[in-house]
């Protein structure tokens, strides 16, 4: 694969997820979480994995996100953004032990021996997967059952209560 | 032209988890946290996507694909009870959400 094609996907999926977290207003925040599905959907792309890229536009930039501004404009969050310095020093210090431990071991590694992109992630390579009894098709058959009660639990939460 | 390996993806990778830990920690706000969760749930993908192409193993996509599905349970539930926080208190300010009845 191109590397510039590698290093412009990844410079617009790091700034707008830097967007995420660093904007003043939570709808912007909203808006570059999509920019950020979108360009991790470009890398399922160059990755070949066609079917992830489409789920990823599908199930993210069309449901989470809508659910998001739904959640942004049905709550006044706008007005608690500033963060405290005590808010700030110990997930700064987390997050840079956390990324510097794991870069040590990604750098230590030698990945040279994995050639890729090996193999095409397509409808029906996934498909003979999930679909199939010795493979992957109870966890299947959970996640339908995770999704179902997911749904039920949001309608719980979600009802008035009685006199409200 | 130098090849892209999944040297560069794993990197990548470890940068967007980090920036989504660093925004959970941090925020104070309920919305913005669910928004951190879920580019952290979209960084494991991206490794599990990367090895499992760079592998020649679909497995890993197939619990990509899964993990796609319970991030959008994840955000259902997460917004709803946000709604209904903010329903009892009046605000999405973590810090101010404190009590466990009354």
């Amino acid at each position: 694969m191109n590397i510039i094609v590698f290093s412009i996907i990844s410079a617009i999926t790091i700034l707008s997820a830097i967007g995420v977290i660093s904007s003043q207003r939570i709808m912007h925040s909203v808006l570059s979480l999509a920019v950020m599905l979108l360009g991790v959907a470009a890398v399922y792309a160059i990755l070949n994995a066609e079917f992830l890229a489409v789920i990823q536009v599908l199930v993210y930039t069309g449901g989470v996100i809508v659910l998001l501004l739904f959640a942004t404009m049905l709550t006044r969050s706008d007005l608690q953004l500033k963060r405290e310095p005590s808010d700030i020093k110990p997930a700064v210090a987390a997050a840079s032990i956390f990324a510097i431990g794991l870069l040590f071991y990604i750098v230590g590694n030698n990945w040279k021996s994995l050639k890729g992109p090996a193999v095409v992630g397509s409808v029906k390579n996934i498909g003979m997967l999930i679909f199939n009894v010795k493979k992957d098709v109870i966890p299947f058959e959970i996640i339908s059952l995770v999704l179902l009660a997911a749904m039920v639990g949001a309608i719980f939460l979600g009802r008035k209560e009685a006199g409200q | 032209m130098i090849e892209v390996t999944v040297f560069y993806y794993l990197v990548l990778s470890v940068i967007i988890f980090s920036i989504g830990a660093y925004g959970m920690l941090s925020s104070k706000n309920g919305v913005r946290l669910l928004m951190s969760i879920e580019i952290m749930l979209n960084a494991v993908n991206i490794n599990l996507v990367a090895f499992s192409s760079f592998q020649g193993n679909l497995t890993g996509q197939v619990f990509a694909a899964f993990t796609i599905a319970i991030a959008a349970a994840e955000a259902t539930i997460g917004l709803a009870i946000l709604l209904a926080l903010y329903r009892s208190f009046g605000t999405v300010n973590l810090r101010k959400i404190s009590k466990m009845r009354w």
